[in-house]
């Protein structure tokens, strides 16, 4: 997957409606978190083009 | 998502708008202790990415986490940075590696002291993948902190210690889901207490971007977590 097509799309909240196969043990927590990402994770692809 | 340091040749301006361009917003940030001259750019980092979750990112290991004397040291400086953070209108946070959860100052664990000594509204930013290299069960720590856990780090991989992690070698890690942490068993500790679980891969086999789509797709389709 493109690294702009996948950060546009977790941006949306898209992927999740492309999955069309939910867990086998989903667990539904009291209040869920939200997901995030540490930049750090790709900084490779940033040394490479910031944009 | 969560910033760390950019490269020099990009500014926390140029930044910011790369972010904003990308539709996202800033989760938290990592930042160097706000102490001197680092003082400034602590509080631009928080203007430019509109954040308020300040963490320190805690890298390298300092020496004075082998003694109960010098890790009270370094509590103090915490709580000095937590009370510029929280006059300037901002959180401050703890994020860990492996010493935290492995070295033992005055018959106590060092994270075990900072629970002590630190602001109780300083929150911890559990790195889950380091509490298990450490030799520590995630889950257990995670419901030992409690509402202090705002934040948790996640990530994958074969979690355990070898003697190279000092110089920041690392073994490769996996997508979340994939490795040998046990993620629903984490979740099911924080008891709902965690406001952000982020994802990091420190390094991986492969694309990183597709272990990022395969992490999103565990944590979603597991209900582990809300996407904004």
């Amino acid at each position: 997957m493109e690294r702009r097509n996948f950060i546009q799309l977790s941006g949306l909240g898209m992927l999740d409606a492309m999955l069309p196969v939910k867990g086998l043990f989903s667990i539904e927590p009291v209040k869920q978190a939200t997901l995030s990402m540490q930049l750090y994770t790709v900084r490779d692809a940033i040394a490479k083009d910031p944009a | 998502m969560e910033t760390a340091f950019w490269p020099p040749n990009v500014s926390l301006q140029q930044a910011a708008d790369y972010i904003k361009d990308a539709g996202l917003s800033v989760s938290s940030s990592h930042i160097e202790l706000p102490v001197g001259d680092k003082k400034k750019v602590f509080l631009d980092t928080a203007k430019a990415y509109n954040c308020k979750k300040m963490i320190w990112h805690g890298w390298p290991e300092d020496k004075r986490y082998s003694s109960l004397e010098g890790t009270k040291q370094l509590a103090a400086i915490y709580n000095d940075s937590y009370k510029f953070a929280k006059d300037n209108g901002l959180e401050f946070g703890l994020h860990n590696h492996w010493w935290e959860y492995r070295n033992k100052v005055g018959g106590k664990f060092v994270y075990e002291v900072l629970l002590e000594e630190v602001n109780p509204d300083i929150f911890f930013e559990v790195d889950t993948y380091w509490v298990k290299v450490a030799g520590q069960d995630p889950a257990t720590i995670v419901g030992k902190l409690g509402k202090r856990a705002k934040l948790l780090h996640i990530k994958d991989g074969p979690a355990r210690w070898n003697d190279q992690l000092p110089k920041d070698i690392v073994e490769p890690m996996t997508p979340v889901g994939k490795g040998t942490q046990n993620f629903p068993a984490i979740v099911k500790a924080a008891n709902g207490n965690t406001e952000w679980m982020v994802v990091e891969m420190d390094k991986v086999n492969g694309d990183v971007f597709d272990a990022l789509k395969k992490s999103y797709d565990y944590l979603v389709n597991n209900k582990m977590v809300k996407v904004q």
